[in-house]
């Protein structure tokens, strides 16, 4: 066997020392047990380390892969609906790897405090304009801090497309929303923004030029509020699609 | 559009615009969540079947489901179609993630009777779920793999079997298992088309 010792010691002049050191000489052959997820988790780490000294192993394993991610297509099957929701849910509470942005949360009770008065600077130093579509109750700043201070106050950041964001701020309980929204480009010249709660219609809420916050008196029915460009004035039902919905 | 997007009482507008899963994985990793939420509709079948499939137990398949979905969200910024397809990259994990989780189930549950059963019927729960050419297609290219590449490849695909198992089930050594896995994929490859 001398013979084949001095063939490989050719072969291998050159190589990686990789190669020598951590690589078990037939762990390529586990690339198919690999790709299907059928080789033991030491064996899986064997030959990721085996794959970063390899570009061509690397290129075959992606190959692969494109393969049996049609597998699926066999066995579709759609899960249960209520699975959209959990999922969408708990996406939005959690940030993502590698990214400032700030997820929407939910604060426990005692957050909601230094939140509620984070939020009456904002609405104070701000001065903006806080209307209440029920026109019969007073229009104070009590009614903010009534929904801020709610046991069960919950808050939802959702980007607006073009930029910005807004920010709902609700109590089912109080039946009460203030919806904020930053950072927002100006309405195109003779348009609007007009926030709408969405239940089962879609009803005004108010119209803005750009950052504003409002508070919502909640219909019971109400599961959203959301914001369209309209022509200036607003309009009795939405016209456009919506730059973004926040659900409640 | 104009008047359906309200009457969906807040859902997210999942009106389809042509956007591939590539696409909605990058708008996806850049913190767009209705892309995420299309993102959703269209992988969510093909996860939650072969989760199905895998773990044959409705509540893990639904919360492998949920991991899997919810770290695709988490581990979007990271991704790059540059390297390969969304589709690669979502089903990748959520295969490991079944796979993972039916064998740490595994101990508790007799699963003799399912290896009886490698031939199995895949159309019956499929149809008007995925695209139907994707399906037709890889049905059509499986039939040119040998039993025992077909054998070994989906009986490690669907049934979660490590190649360890699957030898034990058809019978052949642990070499052969490894190298029909191997062929079987790049003849399947070589068919459907998908290189590079």
């Amino acid at each position: 066997m001398t013979w084949l010792r001095n063939a490989r010691a050719t072969w291998f002049r050159g190589a990686p020392a990789t190669w020598f050191r951590t690589v078990p000489a037939d762990v390529h052959t586990l690339v198919g047990p690999y790709v299907l997820d059928a080789a033991s988790k030491t064996e899986r780490r064997q030959l990721e380390q085996h794959l970063e000294a390899c570009a061509s192993c690397r290129d075959e394993v992606a190959e692969l892969r494109d393969v049996t991610a049609m597998f699926p297509a066999l066995t579709g099957t759609p899960p249960p609906s209520a699975l959209r929701a959990a999922v969408l849910e708990q996406a939005a509470t959690t940030p993502q790897r590698g990214s400032t942005r700030r997820p929407r949360t939910t604060f426990p009770p005692r957050l909601a405090w230094v939140l509620a008065a984070m939020l009456l600077v904002f609405v104070l130093a701000a001065g903006v304009m806080v209307a209440v579509v029920r026109t019969s109750e007073p229009e104070t700043v009590d009614d903010t801090a009534q929904v801020l201070q709610a046991s069960d106050v919950q808050s939802r950041s959702v980007p607006i497309t073009g930029g910005g964001t807004l920010t709902v701020v609700s109590s089912q309980k109080e039946l009460k929303s203030l919806a904020i929204v930053s950072d927002v480009e100006q309405a195109p010249s003779g348009r609007t923004y007009q926030m709408w709660q969405l239940g089962s219609g879609a009803r005004s809420v108010a119209t803005m030029g750009d950052d504003g916050s409002v508070l919502v008196q909640l219909q019971p029915d109400t599961t959203g509020i959301g914001l369209t460009v309209e022509p200036a004035g607003g309009s009795r039902q939405p016209s456009s699609a919506p730059v973004v919905i926040a659900p409640i | 559009m104009k008047a359906s997007w309200w009457s969906q009482m807040g859902l997210v507008d999942v009106a389809v615009d042509g956007a591939s899963i590539d696409e909605l994985l990058v708008r996806t990793g850049r913190g767009d969540r209705q892309s995420f939420a299309r993102l959703y509709d269209t992988v969510a079948a093909r996860v939650f079947g072969m989760a199905l499939r895998v773990i044959c137990d409705h509540a893990y398949a639904e919360d492998v489901t949920q991991d899997c979905l919810v770290e695709v969200w988490k581990s979007a910024p990271s991704f790059d179609p540059d390297k390969g397809s969304a589709i690669n990259w979502i089903m990748t994990i959520a295969h490991r993630r079944a796979v993972d989780r039916v064998r740490s189930v595994q101990a508790a549950r007799d699963r003799d009777q399912r290896f009886t059963l490698p031939e199995r019927d895949f159309d019956t729960v499929a149809d008007a779920v995925t695209d139907s050419a994707e399906r037709q297609a890889l049905r059509r290219c499986l039939k040119f793999l040998t039993v025992l590449q077909r054998q070994s490849i989906m009986l490690a695909y669907f049934d979660g079997l490590s190649y360890q198992q699957v030898s034990e089930n058809v019978g052949a050594r642990l070499p052969a298992v490894k190298s029909r896995m191997r062929d079987g994929l790049m003849r399947l490859r070589d068919c459907l088309g998908v290189g590079r």
